[in-house]
């Protein structure tokens, strides 16, 4: 460990030279923008820059690409606070409580929270990189489909947190997200379903499609309904969490830390799982829950923390096995490709200086990020303040553009408009939207992880018991599972009889 | 009346033939004079893509300094960017870099309009091989040795294959498996890295993957490789042994090709060949490829259209076999 450390201090060397300090500058500068325009996640982000870090010195490319990933988590938080349209995939979570943030006229605050929980989950991540990445990754892999299927199954039960008042509206909303993930080839089969011999239909929908539709253009059409007394926040207020908010406020981080970099570990676990985990975790831990969705601090600060300590964590999986966890980390591992580099187990040894000079350029783009956040936050912050009418028609044609980048396809721009038009009426149902996305992230993986035990095991569904860590995981479910049941009994006004009052 | 009818018509079969031969003049001389999008079938990121965004690098070198421009269309297997292709113009400003699955095999599921013949083939650019890997603390050391085991225990032997059931990694063994006599059971995985995830964690024992996506870890000790699909040797790992050098009839390599739509004309047909053959000569190219760990293996559009016959017929028996087609 103390190896790591004077190597660490080697990889400052290499990451505080001018060119490399710019390049990390311009990655995360871009990154953000990146994550501020909805449909031009870090994806295709990261891919469309590949081409000019050609002629770069390997190190200096790896430092402006990773940049841009992290950094676009950061602005990705941005527009779902202040509009309701999630910049990328992990900030869904957050336009539930920071978008009603920013209606109570607490948009500074919202943002604030999110830069400094998103410092400390990247932060801790890396650390956690440069220390014990190596040995973490070891025990990552002994995570194999029944492990995943239990941790999947853990997140469906935990949506009911999701669900609002009304346990049958959660339950309509979790089975039509349920049904959406079941479009597209079946894996083990082969066979194609629900596609209706269209071949756009073929490998699924798009979830960035799916969640522009529902939270963006759904919130346009509700606004657009009562154009008279659409009124704006008077006056952004404060900038920082209030002072009784501080201790909660970290405590969530602290545990979206946690969650955020288990999950990063994990190859194959996204970030958005790890939002929605932390959201869980925090409805179910707190005092009052019915203050998430009405705009609940800790609602943002977890959930930030978590996506972006995730995405810390993702890059140990990718240096110490040549693994990418996610989309994003596949195109950053054809940039090493290109550049000469091969991930995995070897790089460590054979090319030190660009593995800890990147390590250290990752603390350095943190810091750089939340230098420049804090200031930006009251400047974006008075997006919120521009008049709905000149507001929205720009959002709907970022999101139009924003759709049709994603791969170039008016068929996405269609869909997209139909989800618009699902989630506008399931907002006039009071059905949750958040619950409909979480179980269609959470469904394919689900049957898919679920299926591949099945043809590892020769014993059947027995699988799932007799391997410990899977196991465990299910006890815990089947607890929370009894807890809720127990819970709603005792509780008379529980939440089948909020059906009846609503 | 009719006089002026019949010179209004003879003025319009003037100014058509007019504008065609103009056309046609335009662009036999002038071409290219604007910029030619390579369509890639998969996302940003991924082999295709990287040897794609090599040859927007270098063609213009040999094609009059035209701009070429990279386009991700992803999705359904490689299908929707070439019905796009399919139903573009062809005028060599569309063309596509794709591997020969989604050309020959997609086809067969009866969902696409086009065939595996639709295309005009411009050049085959690079290959790549498929191998079996296990983890290497597996007890088996050679080929002999695996099948030995696998004959004697089936429907034991659990290997993961990217992109499901019926995808081109399933495809070789599911081959062997009717021509040895085996029963294996394959784990589909989204994809090469969750399939290599799992081999690692040891909850399958066994892979079919391009040896590109797993050389590091063959390299490091971590993964061993059984057998190699593909009809040429893996060049930085020669010593895996051929199915078909072990008497078996098994070829599947998993090669990419620049196609152009149905009907392209023969003469800018022959300037984009040129250019294509000039460029994979380049040794500048050859080295951007060989850092990229892909196997630069030119081929003329008749070896293209020879492949694809070939892999289409094969795969539709197997097809049949597996129950995934009528």
């Amino acid at each position: 460990m103390i190896d790591s450390f004077f190597l660490l201090l080697d990889g400052f060397a290499t990451a505080l030279t001018w060119s490399n300090l710019l390049y990390c500058f311009i990655g995360v500068m871009l990154g953000m923008i990146i994550g501020v325009l909805p449909g031009l996640g870090p994806v295709s982000g990261t891919a469309l820059l590949i081409p000019i870090t050609f002629g770069m010195e390997p190190v200096s490319a790896i430092i402006m690409l990773s940049g841009i990933f992290y950094g676009s988590m950061y602005g990705g938080t941005i527009t779902s606070v202040l509009v309701n349209v999630p910049g990328e995939a992990a900030s869904v979570i957050t336009c539930i409580d920071g978008y009603e943030m920013t209606k109570n006229g607490r948009a500074g605050a919202a943002l604030g929270v999110a830069a400094i929980g998103s410092f400390i989950g990247g932060i801790v991540a890396v650390v956690a990189l440069t220390f014990f990445g190596p040995i973490l990754a070891d025990v990552a892999l002994n995570f194999g489909p029944p492990e995943f299927f239990a941790i999947m199954l853990l997140g469906m039960l935990m949506i009911v947190a999701l669900m609002g008042k009304s346990l049958v509206r959660g339950m309509i909303a979790a089975v039509l997200g349920l049904v959406f993930a079941m479009i597209g080839q079946d894996l083990v089969s082969g066979e194609y379903r629900f596609t209706f011999g269209s071949l756009e239909l073929m490998e699924g929908i798009d979830f960035a499609v799916m969640a522009m539709g529902l939270f963006g253009i759904s919130e346009i059409l509700l606004n657009a309904e009562k154009p008279t007394q659409i009124g704006n926040v008077p006056k952004v207020k404060g900038l920082l969490p209030r002072k009784g908010e501080w201790s909660p406020t970290l405590k969530s981080a602290g545990r979206g830390t946690g969650i955020g970099m288990i999950l990063g570990m994990i190859p194959g676990a996204n970030s958005i799982i790890a939002s929605t985990f932390s959201y869980m975790l925090e409805k179910k831990v707190a005092k009052d829950p019915s203050r998430f969705g009405k705009g609940a601090i800790e609602g943002v600060a977890g959930p930030e923390t978590a996506n972006n300590a995730h995405s810390g964590a993702a890059l140990i999986p990718l240096f110490s096995l040549g693994l990418p966890s996610s989309p994003t980390m596949a195109v950053i591992l054809g940039a090493f490709i290109m550049h000469g580099l091969t991930p995995g187990p070897a790089l460590f040894t054979k090319n030190p200086d660009f593995v800890w000079g990147l390590i250290a350029s990752m603390f350095i783009g943190n810091a750089l990020l939340l230098i420049l956040n804090l200031p930006l936050v009251g400047m974006w912050a008075k997006i919120a303040m521009i008049p709905y009418k000149l507001l929205y028609p720009i959002i709907l044609m970022v999101i139009l553009i924003g759709t049709y980048s994603l791969k170039g396809s008016l068929w996405d721009v269609g869909m997209m408009l139909v989800f618009g038009i699902i989630g506008y009426l399931m907002k006039k149902l009071d059905i949750p939207m958040s619950a409909m996305i979480v179980t269609f992230i959470l469904g394919s993986q689900l049957e898919s992880s679920m299926l591949q035990s099945l043809s590892i095991s020769t014993e059947g569904f027995l699988i799932f018991l007799t391997r410990p860590i899977s196991a465990v995981i299910l006890i815990i479910a089947f607890i929370v599972f009894a807890l809720s049941i127990f819970s709603g009994v005792k509780n008379k006004r529980g939440k089948l009889a909020a059906d009846v009052e609503m | 009346m009719k006089k002026c009818l019949l010179v209004c018509s003879l003025f319009m079969v003037l100014l058509l033939a007019a504008c065609s031969s103009e056309k046609a003049e335009s662009s036999d001389t002038d071409y290219p004079e604007r910029a030619i999008e390579i369509i890639v079938p998969f996302a940003p990121g991924g082999s295709t893509d990287i040897g794609g965004r090599i040859l927007e690098k270098y063609l213009p070198k040999y094609l009059d300094n035209a701009q070429f421009v990279i386009v991700n269309k992803p999705g359904g297997s490689g299908t929707i960017a070439l019905s796009d292709l399919y139903a573009s113009k062809p005028d060599g400003y569309t063309l596509a870099l794709t591997t020969h699955r989604a050309l020959a095999l997609q086809p067969l599921y009866g969902k696409t309009k086009y065939k595996h013949d639709s295309f005009t083939p411009l050049a085959k650019v690079f290959g790549n091989q498929q191998i079996l890997v296990v983890k290497a603390d597996a007890p088996w050391q050679t080929f002999d040795e695996w099948l030995a085991y696998v004959k004697e225990h089936p429907n034991e032997f659990t290997f993961g294959v990217s992109g499901g059931i019926g995808g081109g990694s399933h495809l070789p063994m599911a081959e062997l498996e009717l021509q040895a006599g085996i029963t294996v059971k394959p784990v589909p995985f989204e994809g090469t890295p969750p399939a290599i995830t799992a081999i690692l964690g040891g909850h399958v024992q066994g892979a079919i993957l391009q040896p590109s996506d797993a050389k590091a870890l063959i390299e490091s000790g971590e993964l061993r490789a059984i057998f190699n699909a593909g009809g040429v040797p893996v060049p930085y790992f020669p010593d895996i042994p051929l199915l078909k050098d072990q008497g078996f009839d098994i070829v599947y390599d998993s090669n990419t090709s620049l196609m152009a739509p149905p009907d392209l004309p023969e003469n800018i047909k022959v300037k984009l060949q040129e250019a294509i053959k000039k460029t994979m000569e380049d040794p500048e190219v050859i080295a951007e490829f060989e850092k990229a760990s892909l196997q630069v293996q030119y081929g003329t559009s008749e070896q293209v259209q020879e492949e694809l016959d070939a892999e289409n017929e094969k795969a539709a028996v197997i097809l049949k076999e597996l129950n995934l087609i009528d």
